[in-house]
């Protein structure tokens, strides 16, 4: 646990230390929420969905958990690559550190982080519409969301490993984020125009579809469920290999 | 601490190439016993001396050669290696965005420590580092001085590593805190410690040292005691005299133990060679007009073996 609870500390102290920045992660998607979702409702009220109508809010809200855990990446990636830039990593696995530890206590920092959020959102759109999702549908919400989180989280872990460059780090993320949340179903369906071709090899279109799924219905299609528990999984063995091939041998 | 091995380090034939290019060791060999629980490793700059300690603190990987660590082979017990070393590399290796005590504190955890442990130690080097009020401070607050003190207490942190490798370890300190880290090292090598130093620094390396290695372009050039080193390399002296038949004669007899400075000096390499010519000049009843003993330091001694001034003289 010692060596775990030292990975734990230094996450959270690095957010203590970014208090701002911090706030912004937990504060963003609720003004999201708050603001742009609730000005376009008044535009957009209901959205088709599964044959019946839902207010836009509860459409959206799944998408804007969706993007909440994509943001994970380009910080992950940016604190990643600082690591290994200066010698950190090399210097906690000289230690005791070891790489799935390193990983893990990313997953539990900024998994509390996130699970702070959406619980903020659940609460702020139980405000808003008076909807809660039934205890069946917050455990299937847990079951999509983990994969979800892991697979970014673990993509910014390999990015950061792999980009040697500061220009090169900025410019894929910049290149990803817009392009990665407006071809998916975050904010509308893209399924009708030429965003679908890029859409369907978007894995935050099957993310967002997961969740909004279990968050609607309370049920979730098993294709899509195993798909994007592979997706978590594939991509954190593909973190952790790359992990492991940069550490000291 | 336990009693002193026999030889704590012993390098065999190793050899280092990066990238398949750029050969970095050739073969080195030495062994170390750390006599006086402090061994220094000297040389140039691209000598070798960071990629040597990257091989026996595991850093990297073995290519060719053997190295034990502790009686423990680098290959195949790295995690023992490791759990028994410390490291204080050269660069800052430290999360600058956090204070001088979390940064402790995480990498003890890390290390394993118990927190009761750790607490105390950490408090106990924030006060002989004299950053105690600079505790709570971000690292990046710190000057480099004390960014390198703090480097220097993660390094100190845990008791259970024996053996400590510092490369360059009171680069960027003022005098206060060299002297100050030198006696720290002296204390902890008292108590038992290991220190494995790398460093271009020759009044480090005489205040502290007992054994060097001196590594040049990836090869092991020699592995002697401090005294020794200065003996043969730095312990040249000059005699003025009259020059003569008998002294040009002596000169040219004994050519690895004295050389003409100038036109009426000569410069002998140590001091039984001064009392051998001395000797000889009087019983030749040869007059000496000055004698000017003029001791070189060890920088003198590093520089004359780097440009190879020392020759002949080993």
């Amino acid at each position: 646990m010692g060596v775990l609870e030292g990975f734990i500390h230094r996450e959270l102290a690095m957010k203590r230390q970014a208090m701002g920045a911090f706030l912004g992660q937990m504060i963003t998607p609720s003004l999201y929420l708050a603001l742009f979702v609730t000005a376009l409702s008044g535009n957009i009220p209901y959205m088709a969905y599964g044959g019946r109508e839902v207010p836009y809010v509860l459409y959206v809200l799944p998408g804007i958990v969706a993007i909440q855990m994509l943001y994970t990446f380009p910080y992950v990636a940016s604190v990643v690559f600082n690591d290994r830039r200066f010698g950190l990593i090399r210097s906690f696995f000289i230690a005791r550190g070891k790489p799935h530890m390193y990983l893990l206590g990313k997953l539990l920092a900024e998994g509390f982080v996130l699970l702070l959020t959406l619980l903020l959102l659940i609460g702020m759109c139980a405000l808003i519409t008076g909807y809660l999702p039934s205890a069946y549908s917050a455990l299937l919400l847990i079951a999509v969301g983990l994969p979800t989180f892991v697979f970014w989280l673990s993509l910014g872990t390999m990015l950061g490993l792999v980009l040697r460059r500061e220009t090169t780090r900025a410019a894929v993320f910049t290149l990803l984020n817009l392009p990665l949340i407006f071809t998916a179903p975050v904010f509308y369906d893209v399924g009708t125009t030429w965003l679908r071709y890029v859409s369907s090899i978007n894995p935050l279109t099957y993310q967002v579809m997961a969740l909004r799924e279990a968050f609607l219905t309370g049920s979730v299609d098993g294709g899509l469920l195993a798909g994007t528990a592979a997706m978590g999984a594939l991509m954190l063995c593909i973190s952790y290999v790359v992990l492991e091939r940069v550490s000291p041998r | 601490m336990g009693e002193r091995q026999e030889n704590v380090i012993t390098v065999s034939d190793v050899t280092h190439v990066y990238g398949g290019r750029y050969r970095a060791l050739s073969g080195v060999s030495f062994s170390a016993s750390f006599e006086n629980g402090i061994f220094s490793i000297l040389g140039p700059n691209g000598a070798g001396k960071t990629t040597l300690v990257n091989l026996m603190t595991t850093s990297i990987k073995l290519q060719r050669g053997r190295i034990s660590v502790l009686g423990l082979d680098v290959r195949t017990e790295r995690r023992r290696i490791r759990d028994m070393i410390s490291l204080c590399p050269q660069e800052l290796e430290l999360d600058v965005m956090l204070s001088v005590r979390t940064n402790l504190w995480s990498y003890g955890l890390i290390r394993g420590m118990r927190k009761s442990l750790l607490r105390s130690r950490m408090e106990e080097l924030l006060e002989i580092f004299e950053l105690t009020e600079k505790g709570n401070k971000r690292v990046m607050e710190l000057s480099g001085g004390e960014m390198r003190r703090v480097q220097l207490m993660r390094a100190l942190l845990d008791p259970s590593a024996h053996l400590i490798f510092i490369d360059e370890p009171t680069l960027g300190l003022d005098p206060v805190g060299k002297r100050r880290t030198w006696e720290l090292i002296r204390e902890m090598a008292d108590e038992g410690y290991l220190f494995l130093l790398t460093t271009n620094d020759m009044a480090e390396v005489e205040s502290l040292s007992h054994e060097i290695l001196f590594i040049n372009g990836g090869r092991t050039v020699l592995k002697t005691t401090v005294r020794e080193f200065k003996r043969v390399y730095a312990g040249r002296k000059k005699v003025r005299v009259e020059r003569g038949e008998a002294l040009e004669r002596w000169v040219r007899e004994n050519p690895h133990r004295a050389r003409w400075y100038d036109e009426d000096t000569v410069e002998v390499f140590n001091a039984d060679d001064l009392y051998d010519l001395l000797t000889y000049l009087s019983h030749n009843k040869v007059p000496v007009g000055e004698l000017m003993v003029e001791d070189e330091s060890l920088l003198d001694g590093f520089i004359n073996l780097v440009r190879g001034g020392g020759d002949g003289c080993a």
